[in-house]
């Protein structure tokens, strides 16, 4: 196990090096002022125009801009490890900082969105599997079609109109006024920046759940789409698996059907499910910045779509390699829970 | 062939399986009919839109604009007006025509829905069987390339593309604005890997056969036998992937829209779903204790959108049950913002 975690372990600084090079060369095609203003703190208040040439040409010297491709290339990467992600003219902070303040929005919506939609998924996914062609298989089949096909920024406006403007109960944003008087008095402690988990730390239940008002909407809509891809995958690979020749020798053994499932059916049943996680993730990436815009979120997602308004190139910039180490850390995880559940993998 | 075998292994096991199992015999003919509905309920959701996008001048005629895909406007109202006789759905912000903008978004959609889809199938295959017929170290960079590709989430690379390349192809408006544009060239440059892995997976299996070594013996160079026996042999799951992404592609680009990073109406009032659902956006929540108050500014084009998502969707699947004989074997893993 330990001999694969680490030989899996090898192809991740290879895998960082392409992706990181991929967007450098993107990163690249800009002129090398709108370069150097990645890592300038504020432009604006520059008092002369030869001031800002010096303080340019300082920059542009200082962070080897003007150097050749691999040397430019090696001094940004080990300016990201070492915390230098530029700095924001936008919201005039550094674009690490920004990170770590927008972080737990998105982590909060992310967590009540696919946990609850994973699970489902997978029991729903093996439930329609289990009974094909049965009446609880066509309504998950059909649930999961419409969750799939309907885009999710449609779905996510279509319930706002009608749970929050018409009826009221589901609020964007994420607290209400009241709230976040409340969360960023000094009295109230911040343990994780997750509202929910805060609110009950701190022993204020009102807070808890207004904090869970807000995120009931988009998560739904997050989690819909999530559920529909998983479940479909869970209910196809569950059904694939029921026709394995170890399956009838185990039903032949004379095991009972439930433990033919349980042991059997379901583990196998759930490797596809792992193996789209890569792409899962990316297609979450997506959907969380347009439900964060559509619900007025302040999270990495809607920071980073209002940093294209605002052309604010070190943000946008930030967000991508944010996203992207999201992105292989997940797969990784993915990859090592996988070889977890099949020991063919990790004995091969 | 695959449906012979589950019903062998049925009859030899039939004592040892439960009773629901040998059930279902019977059930087959119900079973098909059921799926060739899905297909035909897709065909027939696509066919209302493809007629729409051909009788577009018929059903909405242009009328003092000299671009017809261009949506005229009545005068200068701020406010939505509700739909009346001269505009059956109303008019938007602005006073444009809803009506004729939903007509017109048709042809649009088609467009960005198709060419972006193509492009993606054309990279994606054309690297897939490279990757699957030479195998090796060919094979080797070119899934690792890949693999790079698929850590990199479709939504970082719009954003960096649109800071910045904005405008990488200007001058013409075949899929919407500059913008637009430069958003459709990233969704096919990072949005073809999933074509790759179907295609090497298919042409892996597909190279063994007896027939593609029969025409490397008797001397057919590589581009032919890619050509003339491995791209039309090695189709499966690929046209239900395109099925399903037309109908993503439409829905992804009318996000991109949405989330406000295209020009919108006071820069060129296209006929694009997209474009007027994000010029619509600040009516989405009626007026209070009037929820719905301007429920025509975004709902059409709303459900224009999910019906054409919903219709590919449909052929999709249907065509996925119909082409594929080990009953729903084949996964959908496909990227959808």
């Amino acid at each position: 196990m330990i001999e694969y975690i680490l030989r899996r372990l090898l192809i991740l600084p290879l895998m960082l090096f392409l992706v990181s090079g991929m967007l450098f060369l993107l990163i690249m095609q800009l002129p090398v002022e709108q370069r150097a203003h990645v890592y300038m703190p504020s432009g604006k208040g520059m008092k002369t125009e030869e001031e800002e040439q010096r303080v340019l040409e300082v920059t542009i010297e200082k962070y080897g801009l003007d150097e050749p491709l691999l040397v430019q290339y090696t001094k940004w990467v080990r300016n990201l490890a070492k915390g230098d992600w530029g700095y924001s003219p936008t919201w005039r902070q550094p674009v690490l900082e920004g990170l770590k303040q927008r972080i737990p929005a998105t982590l909060e919506l992310t967590l009540v969105s696919l946990i609850p939609a994973t699970a489902l998924a997978l029991g729903l996914g093996s439930i329609a599997g289990k009974q094909k062609n049965k009446f609880p298989d066509h309504l998950i089949r059909t649930f999961a079609f419409i969750g799939w096909a309907f885009p999710s920024f449609i779905m996510g406006l279509m319930m706002m109109n009608v749970l929050y403007a018409w009826l009221g109960w589901f609020p964007p944003e994420r607290l209400s006024t009241w709230a976040s008087t409340l969360v960023n008095n000094p009295n109230f402690h911040t343990y994780t920046g997750l509202y929910t988990i805060d609110a009950l730390l701190n022993g204020n239940f009102e807070l808890f759940t207004d904090a869970l008002r807000h995120l009931i909407l988009p998560g739904i809509t997050l989690a819909a789409v999530q559920w529909a891809l998983l479940t479909r995958i869970m209910r196809d690979s569950l059904l694939e698996v029921l026709r394995a020749d170890y399956i009838t020798t185990a039903r032949a053994k004379g095991v009972r059907e439930r433990q033919v499932l349980s042991i059997h059916a379901r583990p196998n049943a759930v490797l596809p499910v792992i193996s789209t996680t890569g792409i899962a993730m990316s297609m979450f990436l997506s959907n969380i910045v347009v439900i964060e815009v559509l619900f007025h979120l302040d999270g990495v997602g809607r920071w980073a779509v209002r940093a294209i308004q605002t052309a604010d190139l070190p943000v946008v910039v930030g967000f991508a390699i944010f996203s992207c180490i999201v992105t292989i850390l997940t797969s990784l995880l993915a990859d090592i829970l996988y070889a977890v559940i099949d020991p063919r993998v990790r004995l091969n | 062939m695959g449906e012979k075998t589950t019903y062998l292994t049925h009859s030899i096991t039939g004592d040892l399986t439960d009773k629901s199992k040998t059930k279902k015999t019977p059930r087959k003919d119900n079973q098909r009919r059921t799926r060739n509905f899905e297909l035909m309920l897709g065909v027939l959701i696509v066919l209302v839109f493809a007629v729409v996008a051909l009788a577009a001048p018929l059903i909405a005629p242009p009328t003092h604009n000299e671009d017809p895909y261009l949506v005229p406007r009545d005068g200068f109202a701020v406010v939505p007006q509700p739909p009346n006789t001269d505009h059956p759905l109303g008019t938007m912000k602005g006073q444009y025509d809803i009506f004729y903008g939903l007509i017109w978004g048709t042809r649009v959609a088609f467009r960005i829905g198709l060419l972006i889809t193509a492009g993606r199938a054309l990279v994606g295959v054309l690297i897939g069987i490279t990757a699957g017929y030479f195998g090796g170290p060919i094979d080797a960079i070119l899934m690792r390339i890949t693999d790079a590709f698929l850590s990199f989430p479709l939504m970082a690379v719009i954003l960096v593309f649109l800071t910045v390349g904005s405008g990488i192809i200007q001058g013409n408006y075949l899929l919407g604005d500059e913008i637009e544009q430069t958003i459709a060239l990233a969704l096919i440059l990072f949005g073809w890997m999933q074509y790759t892995r179907l295609m090497r997976g298919n042409v892996l299996v597909e190279r063994e056969k007896t027939y593609i070594k029969a025409a490397t013996a008797t001397g057919t160079p590589p581009q032919r036998i890619i050509i003339r026996h491995l791209l039309p042999n090695a189709t499966q799951g690929l046209f239900v992937m395109i099925a399903s992404d037309v109908g993503a592609m439409v829905a992804t680009m009318a996000a991109f829209s949405f989330l406000g990073f295209t020009g919108g109406f006071n820069i060129r009032p296209a006929a694009d779903w997209g474009h007027m659902l994000s010029d619509s956006r600040d009516f989405i929540i009626g007026m209070p204790g009037h929820a719905f108050k301007y429920w025509y500014t975004y709902m059409p084009c709303s459900l224009a959108i999910l019906f054409f998502s919903i219709g590919w969707n449909l052929i999709g699947d249907g065509l996925r049950d119909v082409l594929d004989p080990r009953l729903n074997g084949r996964r959908v893993t496909k990227t959808q913002s």
